[in-house]
């Protein structure tokens, strides 16, 4: 095949040139990691969970190593809008790949003031809507637990901006095509799924928690088949397009999800064992598509086969 | 800052005191950036392996011009005991020079105290200073099979002073002890330390009442060492601050008062 194979995709009202994105809380603003990978190549960064007002987070520890993963519990420390709007969106628009904001609040009328603000500010390619942070007491996860106040929420940011927005699910639900639907009907561009899962680690030795805060969220490789489970469930459940996350390390895994349904991808703890993970991700996608003769790899988006009997060699699914 | 994320080469690979190890590695971007202080994150060591899931942060032992750069350490847990197995011409992943190095302000005396393994970033900057002032090492381990030989470091000048909580070597007590007996230092002196955090807290103490300027070099885990996750930030009595870029050395105020 000639001719590059087509990454672009469309999310609701955002395109992106190719559908890697780092995920949120993992990638800073998009500058930090800039000296060692080459960011200008990500399809987009999501920032670093932001509130109107400053917030100081979590006191430490702040994460500790788990099997194949990690816990975090960063309590959503972030500079707040003021000085995201003056000092890091300037340098961020510098960088290149779309800039989506993931925003929280601690009330609905917070989502909504914040997403406000943030429409009138240039550069700003999309919002992620985090309902799903396991780590703070107030806002987070308390909103997307409930599809009633998922809605609720998401319908909030919707009147109040205009920019293409993303909402980002919790896993820690027993029903995620519920949540899913009242999102959607709520007027979401796009589906992020998942956040992590809520967790905890104790020391055995000393019987201490591992966490300053006790309870986490786990990330990392060790989630990945859940979040695969509840990309799946909410392919079922809804039309919109799907952003998957979680456990992403490898351009395989990337295509996974992609099977799935999802429609783009996120790496998120992934770069910190390996600052180019997400480039690599990239990569390994372009490559794929070019070896298989794959002209759209939207064209592979939710086309998961059902298992092969007969052989558990072969992959049935390659066109 | 100049930060690279490198395949660095073992050269090298000794155990130098019980349970205490040091890595000779060729990084050659990495070693010639380097300033005492800094940090390298190390790993994964096998690259398609996603558990131990994250890299390691370690200071800076020793780094010259021809592009080596010396690892200390000490075997804790998973990571560090995979660390002993290395051999020469392995290849591993390395993230720096990162972070924020020691300033040791100033042209005169310069005192350091090192708690245990915390003599290996201060070794780097005693070396570094010794052909420009005076620099004096207090250095406590737990007994005289943990200590670190540093006769090459006596013979370029720097007077070291060593005690241990058994008495099996040297003096009785900490190095924040030795440190105390032997001062007050100069006028002009600078002090910097790196250990335990009660130590640094006692040797805080000592500097405030010499009023003499103190760095020190502080330790939290970490995930990404470049200042994104946020996972390494500590509240210091200046504030809320992220040890991999904001530090890892902090003025002793800053995290003291
Ligand atoms: C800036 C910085 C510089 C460092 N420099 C050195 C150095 O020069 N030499 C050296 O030996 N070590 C150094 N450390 C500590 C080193 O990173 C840890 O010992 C190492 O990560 C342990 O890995 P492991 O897999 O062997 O242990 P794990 O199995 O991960 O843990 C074993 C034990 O060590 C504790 N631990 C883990 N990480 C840390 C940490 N960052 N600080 C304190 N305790 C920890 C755990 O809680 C546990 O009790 C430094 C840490 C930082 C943040
Ligand atoms: C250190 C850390 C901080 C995070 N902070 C946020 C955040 O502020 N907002 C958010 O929506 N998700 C946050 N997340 C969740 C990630 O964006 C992602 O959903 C999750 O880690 C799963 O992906 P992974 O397994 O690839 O890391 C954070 C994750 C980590 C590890
Ligand atoms: S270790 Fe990630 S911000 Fe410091």
């Amino acid at each position: 095949m000639k001719d590059a194979p087509d990454l672009s995709v469309r999310l609701g009202g955002l395109a992106l040139r190719n559908p890697v994105l780092t995920a949120s809380g993992t990638f800073g603003f998009g500058e930090e990691y800039a000296p060692v990978m080459a960011v200008e190549r990500l399809g987009g960064i999501c920032t670093k969970g932001l509130s109107l007002q400053p917030r100081a987070g979590n006191r430490g520890p702040r994460i500790a190593e788990t099997p194949a993963g990690m816990l975090n519990a960063i309590g959503l420390q972030n500079p707040g809008l003021e000085r995201f709007a003056r000092d890091i969106l300037p340098r961020m628009r510098a960088l290149g790949p779309a800039i989506v904001v993931n925003v929280f609040g601690s009330t609905v009328e917070e989502y909504g003031e914040l997403a406000a603000r943030l429409d009138t500010l240039p550069g700003i390619a999309a919002l992620e809507v985090n309902i799903s942070c396991p780590n703070v007491s107030c806002g987070g996860m308390a909103f997307g637990a409930d599809a009633r106040t998922a809605a609720e929420v998401t319908r909030r940011v919707r009147e109040a901006t205009r920019l293409p927005l993303l909402v980002k699910l919790s896993p820690n639900v027993t029903d995620i095509g519920a949540i899913a639907r009242a999102v959607a009907d709520a007027g979401a561009d796009a589906l992020t799924l998942i956040n992590t899962l809520k967790a905890a680690a104790i020391d055995p030795l000393t019987g201490r928690f591992r966490l300053g805060n006790r309870f986490g969220g786990l990330s990392g490789p060790a989630i990945r088949p859940v979040a695969l489970r509840m990309v799946l469930e909410a392919r079922q459940a809804v039309d919109l397009p799907i952003v998957g996350v979680g456990g992403i390390v490898t351009w395989q895994d990337a295509l996974e999800f992609i099977w799935a349904g999802a429609n783009a991808v996120q790496v998120g703890s992934a770069t910190f064992r390996d600052p180019a993970a997400a480039v690599g991700v990239l990569d390994g996608l372009e490559r794929f598509c070019r070896e298989q003769g794959i002209a759209r790899l939207q064209d592979l988006a939710g086309k998961a086969a059902p298992a092969d009997d007969s052989s558990g060699m072969e992959n049935g699914n390659t066109p | 800052m100049i930060c690279r994320r490198v395949q660095a080469e073992v050269l090298d690979a000794a155990q130098v005191a019980v349970d205490t190890f040091r890595l000779r590695l060729r990084a050659p971007e990495v070693a010639r950036a380097a300033r005492p202080g800094q940090f390298v994150m190390l790993g994964p060591l096998e690259d398609g392996a996603l558990d131990p899931f994250l890299p390691r942060p370690f200071s800076i032992h020793r780094a010259n011009t021809d592009g080596d750069l010396e690892i200390l350490y000490a075997r804790v847990g998973r990571v560090t005991q995979d660390m002993t197995r290395l051999a020469p011409g392995r290849r591993l992943w390395l993230l720096g020079p990162q972070g924020r190095g020691f300033a040791a302000p100033g042209a005169g005396e310069l005192w350091l105290a090192a708690g245990g393994l915390g003599v290996a970033p201060l070794v780097f900057l005693a070396e570094h200073e010794a052909p420009r002032r005076k620099v004096r090492l207090f250095y406590g381990v737990r007994s005289a099979d943990r200590a670190v030989p540093l006769e090459w470091l006596r013979r370029s000048g720097v007077q070291i002073d060593l005690a241990t909580d058994d008495g099996s070597a040297g003096a009785r007590g900490t190095a924040a002890q030795l440190l105390e007996a032997a001062g007050p230092p100069p006028a002009g002196a600078a002090l910097a330390s790196c250990g335990p955090w009660k130590f640094l807290r006692a040797v805080h103490a000592i500097a405030t009442r010499w009023n003499a300027p103190l760095e020190l070099s502080l330790e939290t885990r970490m995930a990404c060492g470049m200042g994104a996750c946020l996972g390494c930030a500590i509240r210091l009595a200046a504030g809320r601050r992220r040890v991999c870029l904001d530090g890892p050395v902090f003025d002793g105020r800053e995290v003291f008062g």
